[in-house]
């Protein structure tokens, strides 16, 4: 792969292929990354805040958007036809990544900032879920929901010690938070109401991703085990271990019957980051990449390309085929 | 928390307006003042809270003793009371303590150096464990509390150790640069007991509550 680097030299704009894989060279070091819903173009967050916008027929960059005067940050927002910039004065501002127009503004929350691993929005950018410590009780947190407009749709009690990760179901109507207390915590977003909690999960949630077909929630804990909940009951299906210290990001590919996780495995000698992609039906480990560091992580819209930011100075685009299965982690039934 | 705007002047009018000197003929105005300057003094800034930290593990056993044979590490006794922001004991709280072992690992898998204690009507607390180890993404020895109470707000925070190497022996000197969070209000000094053969510690930490 070290050779590839030599596109940065030579190739600078252009796509490089090798065993299938691709690697889209970069004038500085990636941060995160999302397809478009279409699957045309890569949204590639830098670590200069820069959002670039991959055209992937030409593999050109066809646009470099970021945060304009008076921006303070940058994010990304799946499908990768969002952005969001967030103001000096905290509001955040949903961006389509082709016009550049401002899609939906959202007002700071009650405590007067956002928590920049919290932001979590619907898929049709029109509700914003945030988090922030409860000002009558230091040690409790909050969640808020709002609307484009800055309405306060609902707030509720959302545990001790803070949120681990959140996010709205693909239809928009459920929110899911995991609190640093291990609660998981469901909520109707249209009642605003609580509907549920799994209590199951002993160990902090690093990261839970929704399949995109909404009929399942997968949660990742700290001890790297990955559970799956079926989203009408809240019962678990199924729980297996991937690899050592994985942490957050985990994601579904578009079919919903691969998971891919990201995790550092560590030897007396050296840790090694990696991205694995998992078979859920079959339980074999697909393929494993070594990544540089912490990753940004976003399938194709047909699920045969895995595009990830990993900190170096390309994005790679990863070639995902069930052909390749090695191995078959420890499934443990529920 | 402390209303630190309730004055003399303004006590003496509260009770006025509503009626306290004139029904409560057995008090004096002085007697008055006096309980309310010595409710005053024995009042207490709640315990400053703290980041609950990512390796929490939820069901620890109710269990005051916390070390392992053959484990090495400073055998610690943690020991403090449960009270409230007017310095009254707190009862029925559930303490719960957890911290790394000597190497600066969590235990993920069971609960080593992890308990749950239900007070019941007892308003203190004692704990005998080890000094935490250092680790690399944290590398200042601390015990992490989550701390119940009916009728208060719960707690969670964080105590240090003035002894821990990392502190350079002046606890107080500027450490933003290493980029850490932690509460200087939450540092305590370590006492070396001389009870048997081995080397012994203790750590005296109140947990101080608001009231909800």
């Amino acid at each position: 792969m070290h050779r590839l680097h030599i596109a940065a030299l030579g190739f600078a704009a252009s796509i490089l292929s090798v065993f299938g894989d691709q690697v889209l060279p970069m004038v500085t070091n990636s941060a995160d990354v999302s397809f478009s819903t279409d699957g045309k173009s890569l949204a590639v967050l830098g670590w200069d805040r820069q959002v670039r916008v991959w055209d992937l027929a030409t593999a050109h960059v066809t646009r470099t958007l970021g945060p304009e005067a008076g921006d303070a940050n940058c994010i990304l927002l799946p499908p990768g036809n969002r952005f969001a910039t967030v103001s000096t004065n905290q509001t955040l501002r949903i961006r389509d990544t082709v016009s550049g127009r401002i899609m939906s503004s959202f007002a700071p929350p009650a405590d007067g900032g956002f928590d920049w691993d919290q932001v979590v929005t619907t898929a049709d950018g029109a509700l914003l879920a945030a988090s922030c410590t409860d000002p009558a009780s230091p040690s409790s947190s909050i969640v808020q929901v709002i609307d484009h407009a800055g309405k306060l749709r609902f707030q509720a009690p959302a545990g001790l010690g803070g949120l681990a990760q959140m996010t709205f179901s693909p239809d928009g109507e459920t929110l899911v938070a995991a609190s640093w207390d291990t609660d998981i915590r469901v909520w109707d977003v249209r009642a605003g109401t609580l509907k549920h909690v799994i209590e199951a999960v002993k160990l902090e949630t690093f990261d839970l991703a929704y399949s995109p077909d909404g009929k399942f929630l997968a949660t990742l804990d700290a001890d790297s085990k990955i559970y799956l909940w079926d989203t009408r009951s809240w019962k678990l299906t199924r729980k297996f271990t991937v690899q050592p210290n994985a942490n957050r990001p985990i994601g579904f590919s578009p079919d919903g019957t691969i998971l891919v996780t990201w995790g550092v495995i560590r030897t007396k000698s050296k840790a090694e980051p990696q991205v694995i992609v998992w078979d859920i039906a079959s339980g074999r480990q697909i393929r494993a990449w070594t990544t540089e560091g912490r990753v940004g992580l976003s399938f194709s819209p047909d699920g045969r390309q895995l595009a990830v930011a990993d900190g170096s100075k390309n994005v790679k685009m990863l070639a995902v085929s069930k052909k390749g299965s090695v191995k078959r982690f420890n499934t443990v039934n529920p | 928390m402390i209303d630190k705007t309730l004055r003399r002047r303004t006590f003496l009018e509260k009770c006025i307006v509503r009626g306290l000197l004139v029904g409560a003929a057995a008090f004096s105005q002085t007697r008055l003042l006096a309980a309310w300057e010595e409710a005053q003094a024995r009042a207490m800034k709640p315990t400053t809270p703290d980041d609950l930290g990512p390796f929490y593990k939820k069901g620890a056993p109710n269990k005051a003793n916390l070390r392992v044979a053959r484990e090495p590490g400073l055998p610690l006794r943690i020991s403090g009371k449960i009270l409230d922001t007017r310095g009254e004991p707190v009862h029925d709280a559930r303490v719960e303590l957890w911290h790394a072992d000597q190497k600066g690992i969590y235990d993920l898998q069971g609960y080593r150096y992890r308990t749950k204690l239900a007070l019941d009507s007892a308003t203190d607390y004692q704990v005998e464990t080890i000094m935490p180890g250092h680790y690399a993404a944290r590398p200042v020895q601390h015990v992490h509390y989550l701390i119940t109470a009916p009728g208060c707000k719960p707690l969670i925070t964080q105590l240090y150790f003035a002894t821990d190497p990392f502190f350079e022996s002046d606890a107080h000197k500027d450490f933003k640069k290493y980029l850490l969070k932690f509460h200087h209000e939450s540092i305590r000094p370590v006492t070396l007991l001389d009870e048997g053969t081995l080397p012994r510690s203790a750590v005296t930490f109140d947990l101080i509550l608001e009231k909800a």
